[in-house]
């Protein structure tokens, strides 16, 4: 099956087999280096992507959705601006996910951050996540190198961060 | 592409009737909703032979949310989280919780609500939260040019260990739910249904009362793997109880449900499994009890 | 240096592949049936190993690809290799293995009994002869790990005749040595690149060199770049000790009889070092007059059991630390008091593994159950305990708190083999910028601490600080980094180093440069290990009795270091490994009230000698022994075997009931 779609910025055409997971296709056609662990069920959150905005588990993702669709991975993400409000905020608070699972946890703050800003905005009807949904939405990720109080320092810091850059945006 | 490995065709019907003809055309093709649980297989892919897929995601009349005087309509492939947005107002508290439960968010935008019904192998915790809130489905069966649809009671989907009772030409195309709010309920669950199916139970309660005075009790517990059962006979013995319940008729109604628990199975159910029952059972009693005692 | 990008210089085709396991524990190989011939496919076995058909570590060994003999489930016995990872997953679900099943084995049913390894003092018949209470209990650390969801890549191709291995590792000089053997190539003819690897618990230590070992046959059979993809299981026993003490009437214990049973799986690997570290484990920290510890080690059908965190040390201290609290509920006394009463210095400890002061231990007991407020709690729950009905879903919970305690050990013990010469250098320049060789694998985590003590002992910037980038073939095998090994013997190094140009700054013109060999840095006490730290914490957990999960409260830990570099990173660190721990154990952590538990924890520096040693694997055990210590006291039974299954709650419940 031919697939026109977006990668980190780069429109490619991918042949591949329609049923194939992005988890695979990242990793094997594209070489895309996050993607050593996997455990095939969607149970360990390692894999998460962004596919157009929106974080996903890319190992539930098959290749047929991907026609003209927008895929972030971390190694793309790390071009963009709102890298920066993350990776301050793992600086500011000391504590940073663990190598194994940097990449994913990253992406899941991303989107716990784009909720603020959709909820702040009106674009979106999601209320901005509370305590028990950081955790939650972070805990897909099954890596316990970050306990909860760290998850929500990182999660506080990176919304300061965010929310700046949209007032001097506006 | 790789040789020896079928890419296999997928079709994307625009329209319900396009939908209806390529179900007929491809009897052996799966429909693909979110897909969360076909692919969360562990012999998903590679594999040298996969069937044609059948994607449901662009016939408009199965992504709607319809609100009509009596009823709330979902269509089969509705997300989770998109069925979440419609509103405390509108939802019954029951599936909100049980939605909100089933994933995380980023999951939840890729569960569908017909997808979650119509998982083959392991029931999920949404079949028991529509049957205690007697839910019903549309069924279409599409066979050759003729095409039979149905309304069936969500519970008549499953037979008492939860195995799946649609043909595979059946299609699971909306949910039908009633506008009449339960006055007690809740949602009881642990473990994991897709990890650790042999520990998971989960019950789903829901209790419709009149000044104090039972007037239906459906309760639904699901063992992931190996049961479904809603047990009728107490419902029938609750009706006209009143509330609050005496420790006795909590121990009869623990007791009732148990045994019809460890009689509808073939296999040795796991301990864990058979205990959690009993506790959840339990705690929702005390539960409504409470709640009946604040009201008054 | 690590992570850098590697290009594969070879114009060849990738060629992918996969390892096929036995799907049985023991048995003969029949045959093997390959699939319909096809030449993109090829297949490696034992005939096309080069070399010896055997990993070598250090005076163990095991083999590549079994032989006509399986030995364990997920034993590799054939590898496969064709154009792409898909088509070969497929076709390797063609591949027939025929076994003959000679009789029905049981994975974890000793084959071979290796002699026990004995250690004692005291006069022990007189010790129990003087008892007026026995006490027998029987611990088994249960945490058996098959991570296989963990792939592993290796990539290798050979480039100037010069066979090159890119591969996720922590011990890139045995990738190298192994490869070279299996090859029958010479270890200059074999160039690492190692990758960023992830394992927490040092459980990957060989799992590299078997995958690259493979993966390099296949590239100089086919002189093509080969990239080979794995689950690879990995692998720890279950560890059980039975302790028998013997307490005289004020509940003083005299004596204590250890034996511990450890089943290595199919291959023993590092059994010398593992009966060191059991041992350093087992011997309590209350005085005894007479002590007997007996290991026996077992070879069985389960897969070859090694490095996972520790090689037995949180297993061992586990049940120290249990078994003191299960004395103190015996005598129905505060285990936290028990502990200040009894716990004391003693020659035979200090023998094997060297500790702070105890008193220094007592006050961060005392300072720990302060800030929890231990003794009314565990008075709250010993009433619990004993009401009536404690396990009915009316009351949704039942409650237990517990204490441990400990000192952490890094790395090998001191006479290991692996304490080799390694060395380091630091040069000071005349402009404050200093520039550090050393034969250590300097992986980002030590560079990072090496900067942090170079730039506090020398006042220097810590941009200013250099590495020089050594190739392999110039660095010395300094064995496995396990349990911060090297970060602990490095540190303590470069802090030698920089004390020593300390002394010359000022005086001496500039550049000095000071190198400080492993062997100087080596304890003068000559104890088996030596460590400078202790740690206590304190659990609060609670049964679920509804849903009968175990949840956990609040945790309070503090630890007292020899002045660690980084006081803020350790705590951090420590929070990481009780909440891993706290996963291990089955056990959850939730949310009141929308907050998160409670994770109070503290780390003290004494001291100015600028080192520290790892706490790791004594944090996982006292994490254990605490949460079965408190499960004991909220499910009213002794709970020894850890993590707790939920058939353990229900039957502890069920006798209750």
């Amino acid at each position: 099956m031919k697939i026109e779609c977006t990668i980190d910025g780069k429109h490619l055409l991918l042949t591949v087999n329609s049923n194939k997971p992005l988890n695979l296709i990242l990793a094997d056609e594209l070489e895309t280096p996050l993607l050593t662990i996997r455990c095939r069920d969607g149970s360990c959150g390692n894999c998460v992507v962004l596919l157009n905005d929106e974080a996903v588990l890319s190992c539930l993702i098959p290749a047929f959705r991907l026609k003209g669709a927008r895929v972030l991975t971390f190694e793309g993400y790390q071009k963009t601006r709102f890298w920066h409000d993350l990776e301050r905020a793992y600086e500011d608070t000391g504590s940073h996910p663990c190598p194994h699972c940097y990449a994913s946890k990253t992406l899941i703050f991303e989107s716990l951050l784009q909720m603020i800003v959709k909820s702040e905005s009106g674009a979106s009807r999601d209320e901005e996540p509370d305590e028990e949904t950081i955790v939650r939405e972070i805990g897909l990720n099954k890596c316990p190198c970050l306990d909860a109080h760290e998850m929500l320092d990182i999660f506080k810091a990176a919304a300061t961060y965010r929310r700046r850059r949209r007032v001097r945006r506006y | 592409m790789y040789e020896g490995i079928r890419s296999p065709a997928v079709h994307m019907p625009k329209t319900m009737s396009d939908l209806v003809s390529a179900s007929t055309r491809f009897p052996n093709a799966t429909f693909w909703a979110g897909g969360t649980f076909i692919m969360s297989r562990h012999d998903y892919y590679p594999t040298r032979d996969s069937n044609d897929i059948i994607s449901l995601n662009e016939v408009p009349e199965l992504k709607r949310i319809n609100r009509t005087d009596r009823y709330l309509e979902i269509g089969a492939t509705v997300s989770f989280e998109q069925l979440l947005t419609v509103g405390k107002q509108v939802l019954p508290g029951l599936l909100q919780m049980t939605l909100e439960r089933s994933a995380t968010k980023i999951v939840r935008k890729q569960i569908t609500v017909g997808g979650a019904i119509c998982t083959p192998q392991i029931r999920l915790a949404l079949p028991g939260t529509l049957s205690a809130l007697q839910a019903e489905v549309e069924v279409k069966s599409c066979m050759g040019p003729k095409t039979e649809t149905r309304w069936l009671e969500i519970n008549r989907l499953y037979d008492k260990k939860g195995a799946f009772l649609l043909k595979k030409n059946d299609l699971v195309t909306r949910i039908r739910l009633g506008f009449e709010r339960e006055d007690f309920s809740c949602h009881i669950a642990a473990g994991d249904p897709m990890t650790n199916p042999g520990e998971t139970v989960m019950l789903s309660f829901a209790c419709f009362h009149n000044q104090s005075v039972v007037d239906r009790f459906r309760m639904c517990i699901t063992f992931p793997t190996s049961m479904f059962l809603i047990p009728h006979e107490v419902d029938m013995m609750m009706h006209g109880t009143m509330l609050p319940l005496t420790t006795q008729q909590i121990e009869r109604v623990v007791r009732s449900i148990m045994e019809e628990v460890l009689s509808s199975s073939d296999h040795e159910i796991p301990p864990i499994q058979v205990e959690r029952s009993r506790r959840f059972i339990e705690s929702a009693l005390h539960e409504l009890n409470a709640q009946s005692l604040s009201e008054r | 240096m690590p992570d850098k990008s590697v290009k594969i210089a070879n114009d060849s085709p990738m060629i992918h592949g996969i390892v096929i396991r036995a799907n049985i524990d023991s048995g003969t190989l029949v045959g093997v049936t390959l699939p319909k011939q096809d030449k993109r496919f090829f297949i490696l076995g034992p005939e096309d190993v080069a070399g010896p058909n055997s990993v070598e570590v250090h005076t163990e060994n095991f083999p590549l690809f079994a032989g006509s003999e399986i030995n364990y489930k997920g034993q590799p016995i054939v590898a496969l290799f064709g154009p792409d990872a898909e088509t070969v997953e497929v076709k390797s679900r063609e591949i027939e293995i025929d076994f003959e099943l000679t009789t029905e084995v049981q994975p974890f049913h000793p084959k071979h009994e290796h002699s026990p390894i004995k250690y004692h003092w005291g006069l022990m018949d007189q010790g129990f002869a003087q008892a007026a209470t026995v006490l027998e209990r029987t611990y088994t650390d249960r945490r058996v790990w098959t991570r296989e969801d963990t792939m592993f890549q290796v990539t290798t191709w050979i480039d100037d005749g010069q066979l090159k291995v890119k591969v996720p590792t922590q011990w890139p000089f045995h990738v190298r040595d192994t490869v070279a053997s299996i090859c029958a190539r010479t270890k200059k003819s074999v160039t690492v690149y190692p990758m960023a690897h992830f394992s927490t618990k040092d459980e990957k230590i060989l799992q590299p060199s078997i995958l690259a070992a493979i993966a390099a046959l296949a590239t100089v059979k086919s002189n093509s770049p080969v990239m080979l993809s794995s689950r690879f299981p990995t692998y720890k026993s279950p560890i059980i000790i039975m302790r028998k003490t013997a307490l005289d009437a004020q509940g003083k214990p005299i004596a204590e009889e250890v034996d511990a049973q450890i089943d290595q799986g199919a291959f023993p690997l590092f059994t010398g070092e593992l009966f060191k570290q059991v041992l350093a484990g087992l011997i309590p920290l209350y005085p005894l007059e007479a002590f007997s510890a007996q290991v026996r080690i077992v070879e069985s059908h389960s897969p070859p059991s090694h490095f996972f965190g520790d090689l037995g040390y949180s297993s061992a201290l586990f049940s120290s630390e249990a078994h003191a609290s299960a004395i103190a509920r015996q005598l129905q006394v505060n285990p936290s008091n028990w502990r200040m009463k009894h716990y004391g210095e003693t020659k035979e400890r200090a023998k094997i593994l060297e500790t702070p002061p105890v008193p220094r231990l007592r006050d961060l007991i005392g300072a720990t159950c302060t800030v929890s407020d231990f003794a009314r709690h565990y008075a709250a729950y010993e009433l619990q305990r004993r009401g009536k009905r404690p396990f009915s879903a009316f009351l949704n919970y039942t409650r237990g708190i517990g204490i441990a305690c400990g000192a952490g050990i890094s790395g090998f013990s001191t006479n290991s083999p692996y304490h080799s010469s390694s060395k380091i250098s630091v040069t000071l320049d005349a402009n404050d910028q200093v520039l550090v060789n050393s034969s250590f694998y300097p992986s980002r985590k030590i560079t990072t601490l090496w900067r942090s003590v170079i730039s506090k002992e020398l006042s220097v910037d810590q941009q200013s600080v250099r590495f020089i980038d050594n190739d392999t073939s110039k660095m010395i095998d300094t064995g496995p980094e396990v349990l911060s090994l090297d970060i602990e013997r490095s540190v303590m190094m470069i802090g030698e180093c920089c004390k020593a140009i300390k002394a010359k700054r000022f005086q001496e013109p500039l550049p000095i440069s000071e190198t400080v060999s492993a062997k100087s840095i080596v304890s003068k006490e000559q104890a088996l290990f030596s460590s400078k730290n202790w740690g206590c914490i304190i659990l609060e957990l609670e049964v679920n009795t509804i849903t009968l999960v175990v949840e956990i409260r609040r945790v309070w830990g503090r630890f007292t270091f020899n002045n660690p570099p980084e006081i803020d990173r350790l705590r951090l660190k420590f929070r990481h490994i009780i909440n891993e721990s706290l996963n291990e154990c089955n056990i959850m952590p939730i949310h009141r009230e929308g907050a998160p538990p409670i994770m109070d924890i503290e780390v003290d520096s004494f001291g100015d000698e600028a080192y520290q040693t790892s706490a790791t694997s004594a944090l996982r055990a006292m994490v254990l022994a605490a949460a079965s210590a408190a499960l004991s006291q909220a499910l009213n039974r002794d709970v020894s075997a850890m993590p707790i299954t939920s058939e353990d709650i229900i039957s502890y419940i069920r006798r209750e009931e």
